[in-house]
């Protein structure tokens, strides 16, 4: 039995349909008009125990609306939700002791109080024992260094502090489920990695998770399964490496040539490639079926006949499947 | 709140009063950190205070009586009132942030805890205007109480009346700040218009008002209960038997404050998408 | 520093238009000064009946709480949060890097605002005069003089509430001090009861103090309290106080604005 499982989710919100300024405003008071915008539009997940899932789309696609479908903030329109074959809205409290939850963006820690405070009153309202405490701390210690911020003021953390502690709030608990919402966001590379690892680790013991980054490096190292959502349905759910193989069927080389490149004249020359500009007047990207040809032919028909000044392979990337499965190139 | 939909798995009370006192009291520690702060909110919860003795004061300098009472039962009326809102400050002055965090997205993590909202709102913030307010409050009353000639029989009425008056003046504040699930704003207006009309009001005897005006405060909005009815009672001018309207106000207001929460909680949607 | 009164008129409708757009302020100004009103005249006609008390009778209470109504929709309703929060959220480094003087555009702003509850202040006497019909200023000139001293509110009000939010560079919050300005006023401007009813020395106290202006003065010279020459003194003291209060609030900003390099959030 899966241990999330979302059934035909939906969450429309009403908006005020209004005009900006003072004379939309008075307008609004005199004839209340709403819009209905649909964030999450039918979306079916099933997650199995110990999986690792990195939920991914544009801005606006409905990826933080889902999760906070998944963990109970929000009642969904329409749908159902099961986390261990409870609904998370209607039973709350018991659904809270298996999850736990990151929102980037925000943080659960008391403001005015020492990051410890925060955590011995997590402690507290989820029950763990003195000894799981200790015990955690010190795992947590070890992987993110936080008795280096323990005594200080919630208020007074740099930002990836901030995020190391939160990631401890959320955790403090062994929760089975763990959400992370745009654990990285804003973090400098030194402290992304040690994230990574660390998330790596947890999801080498077994917990399951699902993250939403738009670090695309977050979900290569983290994950074995994307899901991309777009507009509010799923565009895509399957391994990665299912994905790469499947999207990732062309490579590129970037030829600098001597003098300007003559695009038309070059596609005309080698009708088998596909040949587009680069970014200065001597560039051109050269782009190729790599189940038609190895790089290696390319390569030597390119500098027999072309004889570059220099050039570079460049390997597409899941960034750039993702970027043309948001744009509508790709179809499931 | 969403949870009391499934009483099965509800949260033990005793849990829920052991996680309210923690959360407090590691707040009162972390006042100490900024005194400016401490000092500048406790004096202006106490200045407001002294200047409600001196309008009283003032006031019976110039008249015998406001609709047969006397100037220490006034002092008790306003004293009572005063120790309610300072309650509030101290025990409960999270619900004022309701809105605020309604705007921010900062229930959200709230939900995902297995405590009830309403309680981790409550418990999030203290005022420390309460400081002045309460010993004041407190201080007025004594002062009426003895001037009153009321003696040490009625105490224990008048240590309850606190409690109760302290338990309605949240309640209410509560349910009214939750109207802020619906009408987003960052400021509690319905429940500042409340205390702002309660705080005119309420230190003048019920009856100089008109019939309307009686019947809201008693039954509809039941501000009256916190500080009139027990000091009316102790000072003779109503009946014993009004007394046990209080522990129905305190029932009715507080089951009026979770039962709008829990709405307001379906009605959720979070900020930004 | 190149600050032109284009920029003061800007600012003033800015921030006029801003108020405006929140239809809540209106109503809930409304709903909380009216019922302060209502609330006032309950209390004085229950107090004063057919007599009078300390001068004043049942025709004259009425004006003066019409009065205070007025000066308390003025000044409690008008925009002293944006001020504070540009201190306490370090806004203010972003101001002093502007061409524009700081104390001059936050009295455009605020000016702003004060005209902003203009509505609720004409609907909340327009009601109270047909309900309760008090009596007219004493003589034209009195009800001019009155109209003065309304207008001099402006920048007495600009005055005093800047220099409270100036505090806002010592402490962290700036409700407790928002709370003790207006206790201060509600008591010793005459509000919550007028000061002739005060002993002798508390009077005194209080007119040493910038708030009487605010409900004693003009509505002593609309009833007539006082004479022309008494009502243009009036007049003197709260531009004094007005012009004073500016200077002081210039002073403290400067030795204020020292601590802003480290001030943050």
């Amino acid at each position: 039995m899966p241990i999330l499982e979302a059934q035909a989710l939906t969450k429309t919100f009403r908006r005020p349909d209004k005009d900006s300024g003072f004379k939309g405003a008075v307008r609004h008071l005199m004839q209340r008009k709403y819009k209905n915008y649909t964030a999450v539009d039918g979306i079916d997940l099933s997650i199995e125990a110990g999986e690792s899932v990195a939920y991914v789309g544009p801005n606006g696609a409905g990826k933080s609306t889902t999760v906070k479908l998944l963990t109970g903030i929000l009642r969904p329109s329409e749908g159902t939700v099961r986390v261990m074959g409870r609904d998370p809205h209607v039973e709350r409290i018991a659904n809270a002791h298996d999850i736990g939850v990151l929102f980037g963006q925000r943080t659960q820690l008391w403001w005015d109080l020492p990051v410890e405070e925060s955590l011995k009153l997590l402690k507290h309202m989820y029950g763990v024992s003195d000894a799981d405490y200790k015990r955690r701390i010190e795992r947590f210690d070890e992987l993110l260094d936080l008795n280096e911020f323990m005594p200080a003021l919630a208020r007074t953390l740099s930002l990836g502090q901030r995020m190391r502690a939160d990631l401890a709030c959320a955790l403090i608990h062994d929760p089975k489920m763990v959400y992370l919402d745009e654990p990285t966001i804003g973090l400098d590379i030194s402290v992304k990695d040690r994230l990574r690892a660390f998330l790596r680790e947890l999801v080498n013991d077994g917990t399951t998770l699902l993250l939403t980054s738009h670090d695309l490096a977050d979900i290569e190292e983290v994950c074995e399964r994307i899901v991309v959502i777009d507009k509010g349905a799923v565009a895509y759910d399957g391994s990665i490496e299912r994905l790469k193989a499947h999207y990732i069927t062309t490579k590129a080389v970037n030829l600098y040539l001597e003098g300007a490149a003559n695009v038309p004249e070059l596609a005309e020359k080698f009708p088998d490639y596909e040949w587009t500009a680069g970014e200065a007047p001597s560039e051109v990207v050269v782009t190729y079926e790599s189940n038609r040809f190895t790089t290696a032919e390319v390569l030597g028909s390119l500098t027999a006949q072309l004889s570059p000044r220099d050039l570079s392979l460049s390997e597409p990337s899941i960034e750039d499947v993702i970027r043309r499965l948001y744009a509508g190139e790709l179809t499931k | 709140m969403a949870d009391t939909q499934t009483p099965a798995i509800a949260v033990p009370v005793r849990h829920v009063f052991a996680i309210y006192w923690r959360t407090w009291f590691a707040q009162i520690r972390s006042i100490v950190e900024y005194p400016a702060d401490l000092w500048v909110m406790a004096s202006a919860g106490a200045v407001w205070n002294i200047l409600q003795f001196a309008f009283l004061a003032v006031l019976f300098a110039n008249v015998p009586d406001v609709a047969g009472w006397g100037y220490h039962e006034m002092l008790l009326l306003s004293g009572l009132l005063s120790v309610a809102g300072g309650c509030n400050a101290l025990f409960w002055d999270g619900a004022w942030s309701t809105g605020a965090m309604v705007i921010k997205g900062d229930i959200d993590y709230r939900i995902t805890r297995p405590a009830p909202v309403i309680i981790q709102v409550g418990s999030s913030h203290i005022g420390m205007q309460s400081i002045g307010e309460v010993v004041f409050g407190v201080a007025m009353m004594v002062y009426g109480w003895i001037g009153a000639g009321i003696g040490f029989a009625a105490i224990p009425i008048g240590v309850l009346a606190i409690a109760c008056a302290a338990v309605i003046q949240s309640a209410l504040v509560t349910a009214l700040c939750a109207v802020n699930f619906w009408i987003k704003g960052q400021a509690s207006i319905f429940a500042f218009l409340m205390i702002e009309l309660q705080g005119n009001a309420m230190k003048m005897p019920l009856g100089i008002f008109p019939i309307a005006v009686r019947l809201v405060a008693m039954f509809i909005v039941p501000v009256a209960f916190i500080n009139f009815v027990p000091v009316a009672v102790v000072t003779g001018h109503m009946s014993a038997w009004w007394l046990a309207g209080i522990p129905a106000a305190v029932v009715g207001s507080v089951l009026l404050a979770a039962g709008v929460y829990r709405l307001g909680l379906r009605a959720y949607d979070s900020a930004g998408h | 520093m190149s600050h032109s009164i284009a920029v003061d008129r800007a600012l003033v409708v800015i921030s006029f238009k801003r108020r405006l757009a929140y239809k809540s302020h209106w109503f809930f100004g409304l709903a909380i000064g009216g019922g302060s009103m209502l609330i006032a005249m309950v209390m004085w006609q229950n107090l004063i009946g057919s007599g009078t008390l300390s001068g004043y009778d049942w025709d004259s209470m009425r004006a003066y709480t019409i009065i205070g109504f007025v000066a308390a929709t003025m000044v409690f309703g008008a925009a002293d949060w944006i001020m504070a929060d540009r201190i306490l959220d370090g806004h203010i480094a972003v101001d002093l890097t502007k061409p524009v003087d700081f104390q001059r555009a936050r009295a455009a702003e605020y000016v702003g605002s004060m005209l902003s509850t203009f509505p609720t202040a004409v609907m909340g006497v327009v009601a109270a005069w047909l309900l309760f019909q008090p009596p007219g200023p004493a003589t034209p000139l009195a009800g001019l003089l009155t109209v003065v001293s309304f207008l001099l509110m402006f920048p007495l009000a600009f005055g005093l509430t800047y220099l409270s939010t100036l505090v806002c560079f010592w402490t962290k919050r700036y409700l407790g001090i928002m709370w003790l300005r207006e206790a201060l006023l509600s008591f010793f401007s005459g509000l919550m009861i007028p000061l002739a009813f005060m002993p002798g020395w508390l009077q005194a106290v209080a007119w040493a103090l910038p708030f009487p202006h605010f409900t004693t003065t003009p509505s002593a010279i609309y009833l007539g309290r006082v004479d022309t020459a008494g009502a243009l003194g009036l007049l003197a003291a709260e531009a004094a106080w007005a012009v004073g209060l500016w200077v002081l609030g210039w002073l403290v900003f400067r030795t204020a604005v020292k601590k802003v390099t480290v001030h943050g959030g």
